[in-house]
């Protein structure tokens, strides 16, 4: 009877959390990881900080949700440069707040020149999509706010200019727009666009820390929510082809869905049918699936595909999400980052759109001290077995003053991929960056000094982000593949590329946000093991199939999409 | 909702003792009985044999008070005639009015040679309903229906058992015949139970009116109070519940439960202290702290109540399921493990520790197919025999062969854990898995379907409960 009493009184808190046990840890393999991480960040002239709320207290849950990052190469120098996001605090914008845009200079340093491309702007930033709307052959910028969303159409001259309203993306109330992302989901050759959004929030109305039971953590009072706020709203625009965008979230079927506190969205080809569908992760309430139907609407299948709950039918605080082929099957894993006392999650795709929750089997759940956030399934020490990163960071800075076990600031995790999708989280082996404590939020991944291993650019709380160089010491190969799209739309979002080496087969798609928040590097990066050469196999938004036998490694390879008669 | 269980338990035991039904009582001094026992006797002298005469001559002495000789009679009647009715249904009569152990033997005899025997399934009734027979009882009663529709006391018994056999609203209707015939506090009580426990909380709260102020029925009020959210008049009638029996443990238990609902664990820990200061050797409440404390991350009370509570009550598992918990939250699953076992060896056949045993040992297993895997499916094997419907176990069960890739009888399991209890998640979510893999995609679909729904049920009492925090008032 004491035991159910007991049970009754970890339900109500504003966010889930399950109250999951860590699995215990198994023996540990021994096996040298190679990859090793130093925050370069300071040093590579990333200063500003990511303003977001007070240091030391958080009254609002805006103040503790954070942003994104994104990697672009918006002067198509081959060089991957930098958008960090900012919010803002309630007690007033400090000087000098505001997104950053970093320029690559190729040494691994970078510089500032948010000004002059005209990205100056501060608010309450959420999340960012990086894509070229109008195949003008430069890379766009869409980045969800509380308030007015923006679009940044790149003049391809090194500036940006605001065209949110002339694209017909204004709202006509207040929202908290939160993850976004670029997709062609009518497969025209148009990048649509995908926007969830978080939840109904509004300063004046909103409860003080402790006002309800939705305002506490563990009997600590805490800023209120996500429970017993309103939800958010998610939004589809269809790409009208002329650099406007209409609603059409209604007829498409996304209004259907069950509400929830949407966050990080991923569109991919999840039941592998040609057609690009959307995945959106949701705080303390079942996560989303929407099937591409091919007739330009969708069926949210979240709970009948298995990839709405925990295996017992739990709702998560689900933030972040990597995609991945963990077990080199050609399908799209997907890894998704919870609250603090929960484990994370690791869904199996089984190719047809179906999934098995495979947390335990795959070793994951031996994990549950960390907030998760920006995660990805990214092959790290390139291996040729893709491994999961993630960041952490409390959301309550208060927690830690009472329960010291609950601290604002923690580590980066690895779990690395020994085959046949089980892991083994890391612990001190790879590196100072690693094991560095920030509250971070979003994170991108992506290979910033070209160097053939994976680097990776942090979104810190109230601090400079973090840029995390891999000092990789391994003779394994690599290969890079830049796509770009002809008939498809010229970034290629959606194109999904098959990589066959060593035996192995692993399928990347080309996706405009994952991870927090945040746009990775839109170079698909293969780690080869040994191999020297690898087959590809591209399947193209359009619909074509392009293969390229014997590709050497160790380079990046921009391939352009061929005119079909070519094929 | 622990205590209403515990006083209506009680209310079983206490009732039975008032209860005297639908038997003809005995009158010492009755003149026609006299006059019978005369006229057999004599005959008796002629035909001592004659079981139609022993059988008059114990009747008769049983209506006169004279049970121990009436019943004599009435068995030397049987152990020559063995099925003759009248002298079953004396002996019957006789034997349930005296407390004989053997009363339910005739009864059952009587019923055997006429089975639509009113008064032998009422006096059955009421036997089951003193032995906390309430399945036997309700049928019986059923059978009897007319002939005790009149009877205030068996109607109050049918009532509680009907309560006990989750059949409130009915056993309602029969409290307030039972009520109309004549009023009595304790049926009154009963009544608005059975209303409570019936989800008619408004009526509940009409019928508990009624009620003399007591720590029982402020228990009740602040029940009823507690499940329509009405959380500040719930705090204030468990409040003087414990004011007005400060040596009641349940109701600190009740009062905590609701502050925890409210994830108020400040107030939760003073009401816990304050029952600790009047009831230092509660078990229970040494173990709701150590849970408190639990929630509150300071382990080291935590484990510190949970061994005193151990100690308090080496024979009942609170500590032990307390710690094991802790420990399984500590992430020390092999220690938890360590408390279950002894404890499990001392209580074999408890279901509940078999399949905490089983929940433990799964959360233990690195991988499907290891020894604790299969140890943990012995164990919800077990507790299912022990407790057909313990839902959770099933559906564990249900999971379980699914991940071993048992579809079908995962299938079979994860029915019955639905079929016990339809909002059980782990059964629902791991019942859409097994029909999806199965290609049975529309049964899958309309799976899904009522997850939804219990989703969006769970949503919209969760909010009802957070409406509430319950806040530590200043001292005066």
């Amino acid at each position: 009877m004491i035991g159910l009493a007991a049970a009754g009184a970890l339900r109500a808190q504003g966010v889930v959390s399950r109250q999951a046990t860590p699995q215990a840890r198994g023996k540990a393999s021994g096996l040298p990881f190679n990859a090793s991480f130093e925050d370069i960040g300071k040093a590579a002239g990333l200063k500003y900080p990511t303003v977001y709320g007070d240091v030391d207290h958080k009254d609002f849950i805006i103040e503790t949700v954070g942003c994104g990052c994104a990697f672009i190469d918006y002067d198509n120098d081959g060089w991957m440069d930098l958008l960090v996001l900012s919010g803002s605090r309630v007690s007033g914008t400090p000087s000098g707040t505001s997104n950053r845009f970093y320029k690559n200079n190729r040494d691994s340093t970078f510089t500032d020149v948010t000004e002059k491309a005209g990205l100056l702007h501060a608010g309450w930033a959420s999340a960012v999509t990086v894509g070229d709307y109008n195949n003008d052959g430069f890379d766009d910028l869409f980045i969800t706010q509380f308030g007015q969303n923006l679009l940044y159409r790149n003049n391809g001259d090194g500036t940006f200019t605001d065209v949110t309203e002339a694209a017909g993306l204004l709202d006509k109330e207040t929202r908290w727009g939160a993850g976004c992302s670029f997709l062609d989901y009518n497969r025209d050759g148009h990048l649509d666009l995908f926007v969830s959004n978080y939840l109904q929030f509004d300063f004046e109305h909103a409860q003080k820390p402790g006002a309800n039971s939705n305002c506490t953590w563990k009997g600590i009072p805490v800023n209120c929510g996500p429970r017993g706020l309103p939800f958010g709203r998610h939004s589809l625009y269809r790409n009208n082809g002329d650099g406007t965008f209409t609603e059409v979230t209604k007829d498409a079927g996304i209004s259907k869905a069950l509400p929830g506190y949407g966050m990080t969205v991923v569109a991919a080809d999840f039941d592998n049918d040609g057609w690009p569908d959307i995945y959106v992760a949701c705080d303390s309430t079942p996560s989303l699936l929407f099937r591409n139907q091919h007739d330009g609407t969708f069926e949210e299948v979240g709970l009948l595909s298995g990839a709405a709950l925990s295996d017992d039918g739990m709702e998560q605080a689900g933030m972040g999400l990597g995609i991945g082929d963990v077990r080199l099957t050609g399908n799209l894993d997907i890894f998704k980052t919870h609250f603090a006392d929960d484990t994370n999650v690791l869904y199996l795709n089984d190719g047809k759109g179906a999934f098995e929750d495979s947390t335990i089997k795959s070793g994951l759940a031996v994990e549950t001290r960390y907030v998760g956030w920006g995660a990805g399934v990214v092959d790290l020490d390139n291996d040729g077995n893709p491994d999961l990163f993630f960041v952490t960071g409390n959301v309550y800075p208060e927690v830690e003053k009472e329960i010291p076990n609950y601290p604002f600031k923690t580590p980066r995790i690895i779990f690395r991929n020994l085959g046949n999708a089980k892991f083994e989280e890391l612990n001190g082996q790879a590196g100072p960056g690693i094991a560095a404590a920030h509250s971070s939020r979003g994170c991108a991944f992506g290979d910033f000094d070209n160097d053939g291993d994976i680097d990776v650019l942090i979104v810190n709380l109230n601090e400079p982000p973090s840029l995390l160089r891999n000092n990789l010491k391994s003779n394994n190969s690599w290969l890079k593949v830049k796509l770009v799209g002809t008939a498809s739309n010229r970034s290629a979002i959606g194109a999904r590329v098959i990589c066959s080496y060593n035996g192995k087969r692993q399928a990347q798609e080309v996706m405009a946000q994952s991870s927090f928040y945040s746009c990775n590097d839109p170079r698909l990066h293969f780690g080869l093991g040994t191999a020297t050469k690898a087959d590809l196999e591209i399947h193209w938004p359009s619909g074509l199939k392009q293969t390229l036998a014997r590709v050497k490694a160790n380079q990046i390879l921009t391939i352009r999409e061929p005119a079909k008669t070519k094929l | 909702m622990s205590s209403i269980f515990l006083v209506r338990f009680l209310r079983l035991i206490l009732i039975s003792t008032l209860i005297s039904p639908v038997i003809t009582p005995s009158k010492p001094s009755d003149p026609e009985a006299q006059r019978a026992l005369d006229q057999v006797e004599s005959l008796l002298k002629d035909d001592s044999a004659n079981p139609r005469l022993l059988a008059a001559r114990g009747i008769a002495l049983g209506r006169l008070g004279r049970g121990p000789e009436g019943l004599r009679s009435l068995e030397q009647a049987l152990a020559i005639s063995p099925k003759f009715l009248p002298a079953l249904e004396g002996a019957a009569e006789i034997g349930y009015r005296d407390h004989v152990p053997k009363a339910a033997l005739f009864l059952k005899r009587v019923l055997e040679l006429d089975p639509d025997n009113a008064a032998a399934h009422a006096m059955s009734g009421s036997l089951a309903f003193e032995k906390s027979d309430c399945a036997g009882a309700n049928a019986h009663f059923s059978r009897a229906e007319k002939m005790i529709a009149n009877d205030s006391l068996v109607m109050a018994q049918w009532g509680e058992c009907l309560i006990a056999s989750n059949q409130s609203a009915s056993g309602a209707e029969r409290l307030r015949t039972s009520l109309a015939l004549r009023p009595n506090e304790k049926v009154q009580y009963d009544l608005a139970l059975a209303l409570h426990l019936a989800g008619k909380d408004s009526e509940a709260i009409e019928a508990a009116a009624k009620l003399r102020v007591d720590s029982d029925s402020e228990n009740l009020r602040g029940s009823i109070y507690a499940s329509q959210n009405r959380v500040p008049e719930a705090i204030a009638a468990f409040r003087k519940a414990a004011e007005l029996d400060p040596q009641n443990e349940q109701n600190y238990v009740d009062l905590v439960s609701v502050c925890l609902d409210h994830q108020s664990f400040d107030v939760a820990k003073d009401i816990v202290n304050a029952g600790i200061a009047n009831l230092p050797d509660s078990a229970a409440l040494y173990t709701l702290r150590g849970a408190i404390a639990a929630q509150t991350s300071d382990v080291e009370q935590s484990a510190a109540d949970f061994e005193r509570a151990r100690r308090l009550q080496p024979d009942r598992s609170y500590g032990d399921l307390g710690l094991s918990l802790l420990l399984r939250q500590q992430d020390q699953i092999d220690s938890a493990i360590a408390v279950i076992r002894p404890r499990l060896k001392k209580s074999p056949d408890d279901a509940t520790l078999n399949f905490l045993l089983a929940d433990l040992l799964l959360r233990k297993s690195e991988d499907p197919g290891k020894r604790s895997e299969h140890e943990a499916r012995k164990h919800l094997t077990k507790a299912i025999t022990l407790e057909p419907d313990l839902a959770k176990a099933h559906a564990a069960l249900g999971k379980l062969l699914f991940q071993s890739g048992e579809q079908e009888p995962a299938l079979k399991e994860l029915k019955r854990a639905l079929e016990l209890d339809g909002t059980d998640r782990v059964a629902l979510n791991q019942y859409v898995l097994v029909l999806r893999k199965l290609n049975r995609n529309e049964e899958a679909r309309a799976a899904a379907r009522q997850l939804q729904e219990v989703l969006a049920a769970d949503r919209k009492s969760e909010v009802e409960k957070n409406r509430f925090r319950v806040v530590r008032l200043p001292a005066q």
